[in-house]
Formats: structure tokens, sequence, C-alpha cells
């Protein structure tokens, strides 16, 4: 039973299934249905509290907060980012105190995740924590899916290793509770890394080294795709950036492999082919990771377009190929005359060319009369003309007066 | 902030109808799509008659709701399931509350799967008894509802990547066991 038979045939035992009750529907939907609501605001009836300013306890506060500010100098001010990518894409600044001063969701996902203010005061490996377990919950990261891309912006080296050290070993017992191996690229980027379209900075770097080392995919197409994925065609390609170091696996059980596309390619193709002859490169089609199989034939290229994930070919492409060209066109043939009465026996072999003259000899004794000599049926003289080219002609031409002079 | 739509979808039109309280409307979409609602309810609550429930349920939020729906030029079907989505939490939130579950209800004493069999759905017990949660609302969206990856995504919150692999196994957990099974 194939994927559409399958889909038929639930779709038709759930609409057995499903029972008929329109009756009862109906019987509850007597009154007419509501009307459409007019958005208008209704005011509240009541307002906030205005308190008195205390003064006094504000200019403690600001005493307190100098003071500590001074103390503690310059690392309480320092800032380090940290940009978790999975799908949902989250900003963390820390301090130089691993405290979350500022959290930002980069793209929807991360919106509807997590408030990220709530965020804002907790230690690093707390933010981690909590940003790991929402994930978990929702899908993004699993046994299955377990890439995550971790870029971060701090100059300094020794704290980048510390940063590092806090956010793997964070992520990688925060996985395991779940039975989730997470497979972590950590990179170091720049402050001024550009980002791309609405992808983090984080990934934009990603995306960058990977759009240089891939040769059909740009760094549009490569935006869209999942850090999962990326990771995958990171692999593929052998390309990483140059700060980026791989901690963990990446599960790539979903995805089809090159040689598997070929197979596939190989038994779909209408002419005879072996998986060996097909070339399969990776690119992006419709957002989503596909192979393309190249299978060449004598009359057309076949390109089949192949989902990574599903295995589904998504576009079968055929372009049918020029003729094969002829070693000696004969239509170039620029002068045919003297050479178009070629013998038949194209090669005079050293056999015939015995010293006794009478020997087998079906044409006349070899003279000066060439032409007539070499007299052969017209449609074979001209089949051989068309497939000699010139230069050859002469050469055997030449060669069997020698050999004539060579008997006489 | 509304945009211009200057094509409606059949069932918007329906939609629109049941607004301005059409009996007619409601009755086609119903008889359309309880199929695709019950499928999509059982896959979340995993019992007949609750499903049942969500199902008529359903329907009748679409005629009291049906003026809130703003027309976008696309398939409501995603809308309507999105009703029926919020009404089985909704029921399973009141359940847990309610009722104490002992039991898995994939455990093989389910009188669903009972019933299933007797009632020879090959192909829907096997989805109910091979596939995880997440799998069988994602194959019965696909399937039974015709929505497409990145809509079923959209629905069920869920990275479209996460979407296409769940498909892709549960196709090959039916085979199998499909395949054992005939």
């Amino acid at each position: 039973m194939n994927e559409s038979q399958l889909n038929k045939r639930l779709r038709e035992e759930v609409e057995q299934l499903a029972p008929n009750r329109l009756e009862e529907l109906m019987a509850a939907c007597d009154q007419p249905p509501a009307p459409r609501k007019d958005g208008r605001v209704i005011e509240l009836g009541w307002q906030r509290k205005r308190r008195k300013p205390r003064f006094l306890a504000v200019a403690a506060m600001l005493m307190v907060i100098i003071g500590l500010s001074a103390f503690f100098g310059a690392k309480g001010l320092d800032r380090s980012v940290l940009i978790f990518d999975i799908n949902p894409s989250v900003s963390i600044t820390v301090n130089g105190f691993d405290r979350v001063c500022e959290a930002h969701a980069n793209n929807d996902d991360a919106l509807r995740l997590l408030r990220v203010d709530d965020m804002k005061g907790k230690s690093l490996s707390s933010a981690i924590t909590e940003l790991t377990e929402k994930l978990i919950r929702a899908g993004y990261l699993s046994a299955t899916d377990n890439g995550i891309l971790v870029s971060v912006q701090e100059t300094s080296d020794k704290r980048a290793e510390a940063l590092k050290s806090t956010v793997l070993t964070t992520l990688a017992k925060t996985a395991g509770s779940s039975a989730i191996r997470p497979a972590v690229l950590y990179q170091r980027i720049g402050d001024d890394q550009v980002s791309l379209g609405n992808a983090s900075p984080g990934k934009s770097a990603l995306v960058k080294t990977l759009a240089v080392a891939s040769d059909r995919m740009d760094e549009n197409d490569l935006c869209d795709l999942s850090v999962q994925d990326l990771l995958y065609v990171m692999n593929t390609v052998s390309a990483k950036p140059d700060s980026a170091e791989m901690r963990g696996v990446l599960n790539q059980d979903q995805y089809q492999n090159s040689e598997a596309i070929a197979a596939l390619a190989a038994q779909i193709c209408p002419a005879d082919v072996s998986a060996d002859s097909v070339a399969t490169v990776l690119e992006c089609y419709d957002q989503e990771l596909a192979y393309v199989a190249n299978v060449e034939t004598n009359g057309a290229n076949y390109a089949y377009t192949v989902s990574a994930i599903s295995g589904e070919v998504l576009e079968t492409v055929v372009t049918p190929t020029e003729p094969p060209i002829e070693p000696a066109p004969p239509a170039v043939t620029p002068d045919p005359v003297p050479v178009a009465p070629e013998p038949t026996p194209i090669l005079p072999e050293p056999t015939p060319v015995e010293p006794t003259p009478a020997a087998p000899t079906p044409t006349p004794e070899p003279t000066e009369e060439l032409p007539e000599e070499t007299e052969t049926p017209a449609e074979e003289t001209a089949e051989t003309a068309a497939s000699v080219s010139p230069v050859e002609m002469i050469q055997r031409v030449k060669y069997i007066v020698d050999v004539i002079d060579w008997i006489f | 902030m509304d945009e211009a739509v200057t094509h409606l979808a059949p069932d918007e039109e329906r939609i629109l109808k049941i607004a301005n309280g059409d009996r007619n409307a409601l009755s086609t979409m119903y008889l359309q799509h309880k199929g695709a609602v019950f499928g999509f309810a059982l896959s979340m609550l995993h019992d007949r008659e609750r499903a049942e429930d969500v199902m008529q349920e359903t329907f009748i939020q679409l005629w009291n709701s049906a003026a809130s729906y703003v027309p976008r030029g696309k398939d409501p079907l995603p809308w309507l399931l999105g009703i029926a989505k919020n009404l089985a939490l909704r029921r399973i939130r009141t359940d847990s509350l309610t009722v104490s579950m002992p039991e898995e209800h994939t455990d093989p004493a389910d009188p669903l799967d009972h019933y299933l069999a007797a009632e020879n759905k090959i192909v829907l017990r096997s989805v109910i008894a091979t596939l995880s949660e997440e799998e069988q609302q994602i194959i019965m969206l696909h399937a039974v509802s015709g929505l497409k990856h990145r809509e079923i995504a959209d629905l069920l919150d869920m990275p479209l990547s996460t979407v296409l692999n769940k498909y892709r196994r549960s196709l090959q957990k039916l085979k199998k066991q499909l395949g054992e099974s005939i």
C-alpha cells in the first residue's frame, strides 16, 4: 500500500466512522448566531494609584547603585551577547556576573515560545535551562531534531571560553534529562556581524560560510532552512565557520543519504542506468532541503529533485541531449575528386603484398590506372568515402602506391 | 489591519452566510467537514464519544462565532480545525480534573481499539495503535483533512521540518504495521 492509497483508505475509514448528527446540530443552532462585534474599547473604571515620590529612598538607592558600580568596576558593565538558534532564535545579553541583562526574541517562533522579559535578572544557567525545557516541550528540540547553534559576541578569549563552558554544560545537562543528546555548534562572531533578512547574526554567519561552500544554494535559500538542516548541510559540504566548534553528533537519521537518492533516481529513470552513474547535489527547493539527482543518458538528461527528508520526488526535468557527433563529418569533405575511388578493401594488408604478382587478384593487374583498378560498387565507394577523412584517404593512396612500387 | 480580499474561497462564502443565519450553509459545512473535524478530535482525545462531542461543539461554535471570521481568500478549514483543537484541549483539561485515567489509551484492551477491529477499520486502528499523539494528529490532518504540511505546522505550533519528519516516520511505521497485518 503506497502513501496515496494509505491516505485514501484512512480518509474513507474516518468518514465512515464519523457519525451524522446533523439534526442534533440544527436543533442546537435554532437561535440566530451572535452578531459581529464592533471592537469598541471598554473603559475600565479604575486608575493607577499615584504614589508619592520618596526622594530619600530614591537617593539612597542611587547611592547604593553608584557604590556597587564603583565596587564591581567594569565587570558589571561588561556585556556578552549569546544567540541561541534552533528555529526559535533568542538573543541573551549577560553581564560579567553571568546575569541576564536583556533578552530578545529574534523571530515569531521565539515570541510564541517564551516571554523574554521573564529571563531578565536570572543567571545564565537558569535562563538556558528554562529556554531548553521550553524548546523540548514545544517539540523544537528532540532526539530527532537535536541541532542547536550558539553564537557568542565577545571580544575576550578568556570570557568566551568561560561562557562556552557554561552554555555547553547547561545545554547537555538539561537536554540529557529528557534523553536528548544535543549537537551544538558553538561559534564566535564579531559585534559587526550583519544579519541576513530575518536570520539572527549567528545564523547569518553560518549561512555565509555554507553559501560559499555550496554550489547550488545561495544565502537566501539557506536562510530559510532550519538550524538542523543547516548543520546537515554543513556536514554534507564539509564546511564550518573558522571559529566554530561542534559538540555532539547531529542526528541525520531523518535525512535521505545521497546513495539512496542515486538509487531512487536510477530506479525511476526510464533508461537503464546504474546508481553509480547518478550525480547528486544538495539544494533548496521551496524552502525545503532537497537533492538533485542528475542522470545522463544517450537521448536525454534527467534531473530529479527529491526531498532530502521525505524522499518524495518533488520535480522531474527531462532535457533532450544533442545527437552524438560523428568522428569525421562527411559533408565537410573539401575535394572528393582525387580520393573518391578508394578501394573497398581499405587497408592493403601485407598479406596480399606477396612478391608473386599472380596471386589472389580478383582485380586486374595493378597498373598506373589506379581509378579503374579500384573500381567498386558506387554505393559502397560513397559510403567508404563518407566515413574516411580526406587526410586519411591521401595517406592510404600513398601507401597503395608505395606497395605497388615495392612490387614492381 | 484588514486586507482587501478580492476572491473568497467557497467555504468562506458559506461562513459569511452562516454569520447571516443561513442554516443550509451550516448544514453543507457540517456534511463536508465533519470527517476532518472528527478525525482530528479523535487523534487528540483517543475516545470516540468525546471526539463526537467535540465535533458537534465545533460546528455549534462555528454557528456562534462565524461573524468573527475574517475572510482571507483561503480555505478556512485550518481555522475550523483550530476551533476543534481548542475545544479538544479544553475537554482534556476538564476531564483530567474529574476523571482519573489509570492506563494509557493505546492499551490493547482499549474499547476504541476493539471497536475499530470490529468495524474492520484496519488503517485507522493502526494509526491509533502505532503512532504517537502528535504523529496521529499530523497524519489525520494531512490524510483526512487534506491540510498542507505548512498549514499543519501552523495549526500545531510546530516547525515545518518537524512536521515533515514526523509525517515521514509515521508513514514508515504504518507501512510496516500494515505490511505485517495485511
